[in-house]
């Protein structure tokens, strides 16, 4: 299944760029008597060509770090590096650029918007670049077609299951071909051969060479996709490890989930 | 394609089948022209949520529906106060100080007339008798009438061109009258036929013979109206001391009308007032001594206040269920711009639809009173329908302002709460 494991041979020599990098970085909600550490002293490299989990208990802080990964949030103190470049001196203008450029987002309850059309919900990111509507609905179709839904553009997110529903959000995080997608609890919707599936399909569209996903979960379910799977418990992280060595994974059938 | 002659069934079936797809299409593309694809997507949303969609629309509706109605029956009540003297249209009218409406007659003595006429600057000064009176009918009943009398020479004040039939030459015989359109059938010696060119009827025990006709709009107490010369009419009116009701100005040609009532005030002790002072006097009374504009005012506000509490209410929930995609357009780069443009375009799209429809409901509630010849005054001045537009905008801006603030104050970061 990884066909992209001769690279994690590659990544073991740690020859190719960084997705993300933190260094330590804290992070608190409130100010004051009110403040509530959630981040403490977090450090990590997230690397291209990798499928990286973050796991944990709930509210140890997983939603709060990818939301600084990914520069829509800010920090308190720490260095952040998306792609090289830093986040934590970059004005909002320059967070969104990067953004736009780089990023795709899966969510949990999909953020499809009801009254548009498969194609069209897909087509938004592109629209909102600037990108003509017919060059739009080309890559947005590619998208779809990426993700096995390239015969139903015009239907509309409630014609469509949930899990057809979560591969219309991951073609639309694809659409304008991000090097970092980033999902919070993809499959916590689905049932657990739906979630399989659509992992299974979001490691092949989007892992690339040159490309990385962060999957937070807390679906052990789907635990097998993982390259790298990093712990945290109370903002602190407490694990990283590679639940398959880099050559079991591209030669041997994946473990089934504990 | 199948080229056969049309027939009838085929142009029935372009006209009710293709109709529609053809005026979609050339919408879409009208809609493609004009507004961006970000923008289509914000009216795509807003259509696609049908019943918010016509409950937001609903309640501009009843806005624009209450400000048009409720002020064109103002602005009609309005009208009766003033319709008199725009008929009248002299360029002066003076009057006994007292005088605080055109129905609210103090009358004058006759040399007022005179002591007038000798003023500097005068081109012209006439008579205007306008009283009430009452007709006797045959049934015995009796009905009060308008009574309006004009300079026997000149018939200045007369609305000529409101004549329908009838030639004004013909008031020079003997008991002759013209009436309003109103008259024939208030007047009329049985209920089945109404009263016309040649019939009579008796004013204060006096013949009185119908030679004219005048379609003129009704003033405030609405009574059909009796036009003859001033001289005739005083015979129409129990003798009293005082007759005259008004008396008619013109400037000399070089003269400034409103200069000159100041000067005939000044040296009479009367009133002198140009058409449009009066006009102003007039409203400036009904305004501060009726209770009728805040009746309007109250209902109008009330009016305003329910719909735009409806639509603010409406739109707000309907941003709110947005607001994960909105949050989702903004992590995915879009700007704050771009989304309070969207929700402006969908603001402004209902109340656009919501004013269409309630002025052409108002308009419509207007012409079937026109119809039906109710006594209801209904006018509907071109302002109102513009005041009323502003008023709908600005109502659509304030219920959007909320969900405008809402959406720039959206942190991206709230895509990740569930
Ligand atoms: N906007 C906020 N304001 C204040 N506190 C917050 C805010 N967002 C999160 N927190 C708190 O920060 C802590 C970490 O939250 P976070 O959402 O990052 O946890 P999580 O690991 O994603 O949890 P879950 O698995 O339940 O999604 C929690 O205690 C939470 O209550
Ligand atoms: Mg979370």
């Amino acid at each position: 299944m990884p066909s992209s494991s001769p690279l994690l041979i590659e990544n073991n020599n740690s020859v190719t760029t960084e997705a993300s990098r933190l260094v330590g970085v804290n992070k608190s909600y409130g100010k004051g008597n009110l403040a509530l550490q959630v981040l403490f002293d977090v450090s990590l490299t997230v690397k291209m060509g990798e499928m990286t989990f973050l796991v944990g208990p709930s509210g140890c802080g997983k939603t709060t770090l990818i939301s600084i990964i990914s520069g829509i949030l800010s920090a308190n103190s720490g260095e952040i590096s998306l792609f090289g470049h830093r986040l934590d001196t970059a004005t909002d203008k320059q967070k969104t650029a990067l953004r736009k450029a780089n990023l795709g987002f899966i969510f949990q309850q999909y953020h499809l918007v009801p009254t548009l059309t498969a194609l069209e919900n897909v087509a938004i990111p592109l629209l909102i670049d600037g990108i003509s509507e017919a060059e739009a609905a080309q890559l947005a179709q590619d998208a779809l077609h990426a993700v096995d839904l390239g015969s139903r553009p015009t239907a509309y997110p409630r014609e469509l299951s949930g899990g057809q529903q979560q591969r219309v959000a991951i073609a639309r995080a694809l659409s304008r071909n991000p090097k970092l997608i980033i999902c919070d609890e993809p499959t916590a919707a689905l049932d657990g051969k739906t979630g399989q599936r659509v992992l299974e399909l979001l490691k092949a569209v989007a892992v690339k060479p040159n490309s990385a996903v962060i999957v937070v979960t807390h679906d052990n379910r789907i635990y097998d996709y993982a390259d790298r799977i990093i712990s945290m418990n109370d903002g602190r992280i407490i694990g990283d490890e590679r639940p398959h060595s880099a050559l079991r994974g591209s030669f041997l059938p994946p473990e089934p989930p504990p | 394609m199948n080229r056969t002659k049309p027939s009838v069934v085929s142009a029935g079936r372009l006209r009710y089948t293709k109709l529609i797809p053809i005026t979609y299409e050339y919408g879409t593309l009208l809609l493609e022209s004009v507004l961006s694809a970000m923008n289509r997507i914000a009216l795509k949303m807003l259509f696609g949520d049908r019943l918010k969609f016509f409950t937001l629309v609903a309640g501009l509706t009843f806005s624009a529906l209450l400000i048009t109605q409720q002020g064109s029956i103002f602005c009609g009540l309005l009208k009766r106060f003033i319709v008199a003297i725009e008929n009248t249209n002299v360029p002066i009218w003076v009057m006994d100080p007292e005088n605080r409406f055109i129905d609210d007659v103090k009358p004058l003595q006759e040399t007022d007339l005179y002591r007038i006429r000798s003023i500097g600057g005068v081109g012209w000064a006439m008579p205007y008798l306008k009283r009430l009176s009452q007709v006797q009918l045959p049934s015995g009943k009796s009905q009060n009438v308008q009574l309006i009398g004009y300079d026997s020479q000149t018939l200045i004040g007369l609305p000529t061109t409101a004549i329908i039939a009838g030639n004004v030459l013909d008031l020079n015989s003997p008991d002759a009258v013209f009436v309003d359109k109103k008259a024939l059938t208030k007047l009329a010696a049985n209920e089945d036929t109404p009263a016309t060119i040649g019939s009579v009827f008796e004013m204060e025990d006096k013949r009185a013979r119908i030679v004219g006709i005048v379609d003129v709009a009704n003033g405030f107490q609405s009574f059909p109206q009796v036009m003859t010369t001033y001289d005739r009419a005083k015979t129409y009116m129990p003798p009293q001391r005082k007759m005259l009701s008004y008396v008619l100005v013109s400037p000399q040609d070089n003269q400034d009308p409103e200069e000159l009532a100041e000067r005939i005030t000044k040296q009479t002790g009367l009133l002198a007032l140009t058409q449009e002072q009066y006009i102003t006097r007039t409203l400036d009374y009904f305004v501060h001594n009726t209770g009728i504009p805040i009746n309007f005012g109250i209902t109008v506000m009330l009016g305003v206040l329910i719909g735009a509490a409806v639509s603010a209410q409406t739109f707000y929930t309907f941003t709110i269920e947005n607001l994960k995609q909105f949050a989702t357009f903004k992590a995915m780069g879009a700007s704050s711009g771009v989304l309070v443009r969207m929700i402006l375009l969908q603001a402004l799209t209902v109340g656009l639809i919501g004013y269409g429809i309630g002025v052409g409901l108002a308009s419509l509630f207007g012409a079937m009173l026109l119809r039906a010849g109710t006594e209801l005054a209904y006018f509907t001045p071109w302002q109102l329908p513009v005041l009323c537009f502003f008023a709908v905008v600005i109502v659509c801006l304030l219920s959007s302002l909320l969900s405008i603030v809402k959406v720039i104050r959206l942190e991206p970061a709230a895509v990740f709460s569930s």
